[in-house]
């Protein structure tokens, strides 16, 4: 006779057995989630000067060596060829180190004013006002579509340039003020190879580099859902998805990086930045920037950095963790924190977003990020407006910038300037120079008293 | 049974007196032995960084009224002189990437002063043309043109071995007097970079970092003390990964895997160990806040030895595991990476060893300097 007592155990146990082994793990709600992990398990806590150059966590060992050499590259000096180490650079090109714009992996800042710029983290975009057979700004004849004002010895640049300033008061209506700052730029020597009257030019500041991977493994399925709920709203916030040309995929491809979401991937970022940047041929970009021009001389590299190097550098860039937020549970931060979000500025800059399964990169496969980013386009009124349309974008659009990491850029560069051309040097000159789908926001920013305009300052220092 | 249970209670006293009772060596001395951290930065701006910044330019001065005379009428003397002084300054230098944070870092000082390796065609080509070489020509120029390296190209040539002949000489091609030229104004422009180095620990200057630093807890750049103490241990660590690190451009690895002397970036005046036990040498200096045996400030040894002695003794363990460790090469490094290899090996595991107790990367695991600064600085 089986035990009753035995039975009926077992058969608890069983029953408890089933209902826990079958029930699904439930994510945490982002209320329990730890909001400081900007970059989800990928969360550096270092704030110091090297806050944007720590390491993803996890690599196995060979990961570990592949993103210390990538890391390496980024540092290197390029050298004319021929030479022992690093040779491949020019004739044309801005600068002769990724990390010499990208310094300590962060942000640039304009060439100082009124004087001709020289190796800057900073360059010219040119077009000619048509597209190629892709969709993509048509190259300015002599040119190409961006101005390099550096080049090897004996062989012209392609223009020197220089920016001035106008300044502008901006008037708060409780009276306080501000100084905002409008740029114009000068082209000079000009080489004798074309000319650039009524070529169309646009500035670009070099961005912070760490969090890559994570920004490509939002998946083009949720960009494409952030874009689709704005025009079911009657908000006048209405992101769009960028397409460009893919040379890897031979198509075009959802753009998300670029300050017009110009670039499909890391992978032909990081390639086109060597080509047209440091003139640095590759498997992606083979033929030199100049290739038509006569600045071009064949110098016997083919490319001029090798597959497993450029593998390197852009598994280095798809690795590098995003620094923690901080002060997170202090109270004019948490103030500053919800009038963001009834500003509606976490309409653009998005707070959370959760990243798609990816197999290959682990690290980056699942995770919830604060990016503060939708990366999509969003036309942010005349004043910011370059008149360089780049395929989906006009003139007037840009891609929303990541905020993450923001509040650090003083400690990591040692000075601030913000938004495409680095016009802002404060976050509140950012903030104010904000307009068409974000004048909602601006509007309300502005109109909040000046404790509430810090609290909003305090919060994205806070980033 | 009572004497039994007299034994137990007594046995129970003694354990219980024992196991609370603090370890006098790791705990807490005299509250006054302990410095602030804000003690801590200070003393490192006063005894360390500024002292060693201050070194490396007067030894600019020197080489710099060394240059002038051998302008003049260059000498054997003189251009001996120039190669003491060009390595006296660059061990300042060395000692000082212990510490690469600040104005040195951010304004592009480093990369305008150290980068490596030299644009030689484009260096010879200036040579052999006659472009005036004014400040204004040396400013323009890419940073591998100007510095350190080239000066040292100039001063020792490419076989080590240029003399003041090298400089008088008219049939060669660069001619002696266009090199001369040539140094003389990578001179000035050395001078005035190292002099913007050192301003940075003068209080007051234009690029006034020490006052950052001791302003930590009120400013943008160090929200708190923390914030700037761990920021030197980045940089303490980082210099550890520069050099001793296995990425394939790592300072000694990369000589190392492809037994090359010439992919030194000391390779000219063959003064590449001395640029690596510098290196690691600024780290302790850093660590003991001293520079050159004066005379230590309050220092991040006396805060972690109030804490945690047994981390302390590591932490100094491994630094001069890592200094000595240079001692087991004997011959210069182009030649140990092929008959000393595991010499070299070694030297790079005890540097390893070293950055892994200043920060191994992981928070908060209760392991090393990073981890000690963010349990136990709270202000």
């Amino acid at each position: 006779m089986i035990n009753n007592g035995l039975k009926y155990t077992c058969l608890l146990v069983t029953v408890l057995f089933f209902s826990t082994a079958c029930r699904k793990a439930k994510d945490f709600p982002e209320s329990e989630q730890d909001p400081r992990l900007s970059g989800g398990s990928q969360t550096t806590f270092n704030a110091g000067s090297g806050a944007f150059d720590q390491s993803f966590f996890g690599l196995n060992a060979h990961d570990q060596l592949i993103h210390d050499i990538g890391d390496s590259k980024f540092s290197s000096a390029f050298v004319t060829a021929p030479a022992h180490v690093n040779p491949g650079i020019g004739p044309l090109f801005n600068n002769i180190s990724c990390g010499s714009c990208h310094q300590s992996q962060g942000s640039g800042v304009p060439p100082q004013a009124g004087q001709t710029a020289g190796l800057e983290s900073f360059f010219l975009l040119l077009s000619n006002g048509g597209v190629d057979e892709h969709g993509a700004p048509a190259d300015v004849p002599g040119f190409g579509n961006q101005l390099q004002n550096n080049s090897s010895y004996g062989k012209p640049k392609e223009a020197d340039y220089s920016v001035t300033y106008t300044n502008q008061t901006f008037t708060y209506p409780d009276g306080s003020t501000a100084i905002l700052r409008a740029p114009t730029y000068n082209i000079t020597h000009i080489y004798p190879g074309g000319t650039l009257a009524g070529a169309q030019i646009s500035p670009r500041m070099a961005p912070a580099v760490f969090g890559l991977g994570l920004l490509e493994n939002i998946g083009d399925a949720t960009l494409t859902s952030m874009a689709n709920q704005w025009r079911t709203d009657t908000n006048v916030i209405s992101g769009q998805v960028q397409y460009v040309w893919d040379v890897v995929k031979n198509q075009l491809s959802v753009g998300r990086f670029g300050h017009k979401c110009e670039r499909p991937s890391v992978e032909q970022q990081v390639a086109e930045a060597l080509s047209q940047d440091i003139g640095i041929t590759n498997k992606l970009f083979p033929q030199e920037n100049c290739v038509n021009q006569s600045q071009y001389y064949d110098d016997g590299l083919h490319p001029e950095i090798t597959d497993s190097l450029l593998n390197a550098l852009v598994y280095y860039m798809r690795t590098i963790a995003v620094p923690a937020r901080r002060n997170v549970t202090d109270p004019t931060v948490m103030r500053g924190e919800q009038l963001f979000k009834e500003a509606k500025c976490a309409g653009c800059h998005r707070p959370t977003v959760v990243t798609d399964v990816n197999v290959i990169l682990p690290q980056v496969s699942n995770q919830t990020i604060h990016p503060y980013t939708d990366l999509l386009l969003h036309d942010l009124g005349p004043g910011l407006a370059d008149g360089r349309a780049v395929y989906n974008a006009s003139g007037s659009e840009w891609r929303t910038c990541p905020l993450w990491g923001i509040g650090l850029t003083q400690v990591v560069t040692g000075q601030t300037a913000f938004l495409h051309d680095g016009r802002a040097t404060t976050l509140e000159q950012a903030i104010l120079w904000h307009a068409g789908q974000a004048s909602y926001s601006k509007t309300f920013f502005t109109n909040l008293p000046k404790s509430d305009r810090d609290a909003v300052i305090a919060f994205l220092n806070s980033l | 049974m009572k004497t039994k249970h007299i034994a137990l209670l007594s046995a129970a006293a003694l354990i219980s007196t024992t196991a609370c009772h603090k370890d006098k060596t790791t705990t807490d001395p005299t509250p006054a032995s302990t410095p602030t951290s804000a003690q801590v930065i200070a003393d490192f701006c006063t005894h360390v960084a500024a002292p060693d910044y201050t070194d490396m330019y007067n030894n600019a001065v020197t080489f710099q009224t060394a240059e002038a005379s051998f302008y003049a009428n260059p000498n054997d003397n003189d251009l001996n002189t120039m190669r003491a002084s060009w390595k006296a300054m660059r061990a300042a230098y060395e000692s000082g990437e212990g510490f690469l944070i600040g104005p040195i870092a951010t304004q592009n000082l480093d990369p305008n002063i150290d980068t490596w390796p030299v644009e030689q065609n484009e260096l010879d080509s200036i040579l052999n043309s006659s472009t005036t070489l004014d400040v204004n020509y040396i400013n323009n120029l890419q940073p591998s043109l100007k510095g350190f390296h080239p000066v040292e190209y100039l001063i020792f040539g490419t076989t080590g071995a240029a003399t003041a002949a090298s400089f008088t000489v008219t049939t060669t091609t660069p001619t002696g007097p266009r090199k001369k030229e040539y140094l003389h104004a990578l001179t000035a422009n050395m001078v005035d970079v190292v002099t913007q180095i050192k301003n940075s620990y003068v209080v007051g200057s234009s690029n006034d970092y020490a006052t950052v630093l001791n302003t930590a807890g009120a400013n943008p750049t160090y929200p708190t003390h923390k914030a700037a103490l761990l920021d030197l241990v980045g940089a303490m660590s980082g210099i550890c990964e520069e050099v001793g690190g296995n990425a394939s451009d790592g300072k000694i690895n990369s000589v190392y895997i492809t037994q090359d002397p010439t992919l030194q970036e000391s390779f000219f005046s063959n003064n590449s160990w001395n640029d690596f036990t510098d290196n690691i040498a600024g780290i302790k200096n850093v660590y003991l806040s001293t520079y050159k045996g004066s005379a230590n400030g309050h220092s991040m040894h006396d805060l972690v030895a109030a804490k945690n002695l047994t981390l302390d003794n590591t932490i100094q363990s491994k630094l001069n595991a890592a200094i000595n460790s240079f001692s087991t090469a004997t011959v210069p490094f182009g030649q140990a990476v092929v008959s000393q290899r595991t010499q070299v090996s070694n030297i790079m595991n005890a540097i390893r060893d070293l950055q892994d107790v200043l920060d191994d990367g992981v928070p908060n695991n209760n392991h090393d300097l990073a981890d000690f600064m963010n349990q136990y600085v709270t202000d």
